[in-house]
């Protein structure tokens, strides 16, 4: 982890900038699909009042009200993780909240797995991890992770990401059933995460020959 | 406008559906909802008839297109509508060659989305006029009057 990024990760961060991007302006747009839903709901039920033919419910407007409000709240949850991940490129290295970044990142990813139909399972510890590292290039790391981990699942449509803090190093652990079929697109993932890795001066270890399952583990040291 | 349509919104977003189905309920169309493509092909298997299906992309479990894939083939003549927050312009081109009629980018303007249902609901009723008309024909043709 002496070295920034390489030139040509930094070219290839670029498009992974606009992958992500891209998702959480989908996501919003589901979030303002709810909300113009529900101040229509309101509208249509003030009509319906004001023409006398039926009077409003206090209950009905309150749920509507509090639905529309936590699905603001839903919104700036995503945007505040927009926020976060635009920020990742501000500084190289910075001391990163590593399970909290795995987090995002899982948030992140978490549409493209379901496009997938693949459930993301989050078994993180519930403690931080800070370690030296390039946040941008960690959140390009765990999405290529996460992204290899939900390619041709075959049985248990999930991934489970957990990690363990040893003194010197993170390891970050994605698990799932269904063994893994070798394609062009997990080996030019895999060449990807490998890369990723030595520029963050960590070591991967994909366990793709297991008969029922395959595993990710990334190991990052804490100084 | 009298309404009529018979409706599916297949979207695991749940309150998403919940509401835009009490909405167009208000309006005079029959609305059913399915969270997952699994759950909508169970309906139409189980014998449930929509005129117009809106179907959203990114879903857990079976997504957009597989779904779209699986109600081409158990009916040829549904109308489905793909009203999403995830297309891209490579989505909409393949599910339009795969069979949807319309892909809708949320959020979505109501009039505009039962705008294009009555539209999908007419069109139904054309194709399968139209394939009423080749049967008569094929028999008349047979028995060659």
């Amino acid at each position: 982890m002496n070295q920034p990024p390489s030139r040509s990760l930094e070219s290839e961060g670029l498009a992974f900038f606009g992958i992500v991007t891209a998702s959480i302006s989908h996501e919003l747009k589901n979030v303002a699909a709810i909300i113009n839903e529900s101040a229509g709901l309101l509208h249509d039920l003030s009509v319906g009042a004001q023409a006398g033919r039926k009077p409003l419910d206090p209950a009905r407007v309150m749920k509507l009200s509090a639905d529309i409000v936590r699905n603001v709240e839903r919104s700036v949850s995503i945007l505040n993780r927009m926020n976060r991940f635009a920020h990742s490129v501000d500084e190289p290295k910075q001391t990163v909240d590593l399970f909290a970044l795995c987090r995002d990142t899982m948030a992140l990813a978490a549409r493209a797995a379901v496009s997938r139909g693949i459930e993301l399972i989050d078994e993180l510890p519930n403690q931080t991890a800070p370690i030296p590292s390039f946040p941008f290039g960690l959140y390009r790391l765990l999405y290529q992770a996460i992204q290899i981990a939900v390619l041709d699942v075959q049985g248990k449509p999930s991934v489970h990401l957990s990690a363990t803090l040893a003194p010197t190093l993170v390891r970050v652990q994605l698990r799932r059933d269904g063994s893994l079929m070798c394609t062009e697109e997990h080996r030019t993932r895999r060449e990807a995460i490998e890369k990723l890795m030595q520029a963050l001066g960590g070591c991967v270890r994909i366990d793709e020959n297991m008969p029922d399952a395959m595993g990710v583990q990334l190991e990052l040291p804490t100084s | 406008m009298e309404r009529d349509e018979k409706v599916l919104l297949v979207d695991d977003e749940v309150e998403f559906t919940s509401v835009l189905a009490e909405r167009m309920q208000a309006r005079g169309l029959t609305v059913d909802t399915a969270a997952s493509g699994v759950e909508a092909l169970e309906k139409m298997e189980g014998g449930s008839r929509y005129d117009v299906v809106v179907l959203d992309l990114a879903m857990p479990g079976m997504n957009g297109m597989q779904t779209l894939e699986r109600l081409m083939a158990l009916n040829p003549d549904m109308q489905v509508i793909l009203l999403t927050g995830h297309a891209t312009l490579q989505d909409g081109i393949r599910a339009v060659r795969m069979g949807a009629r319309e892909v809708m980018e949320k959020p979505a303007d109501l009039s505009e989305l039962l705008q294009k249902i009555s539209e999908a609901k007419l069109d139904k009723i054309m194709l399968i006029e139209k394939r009423m008309e080749e049967q008569i024909q094929e028999i008349l043709n047979a028995k060659g009057w």
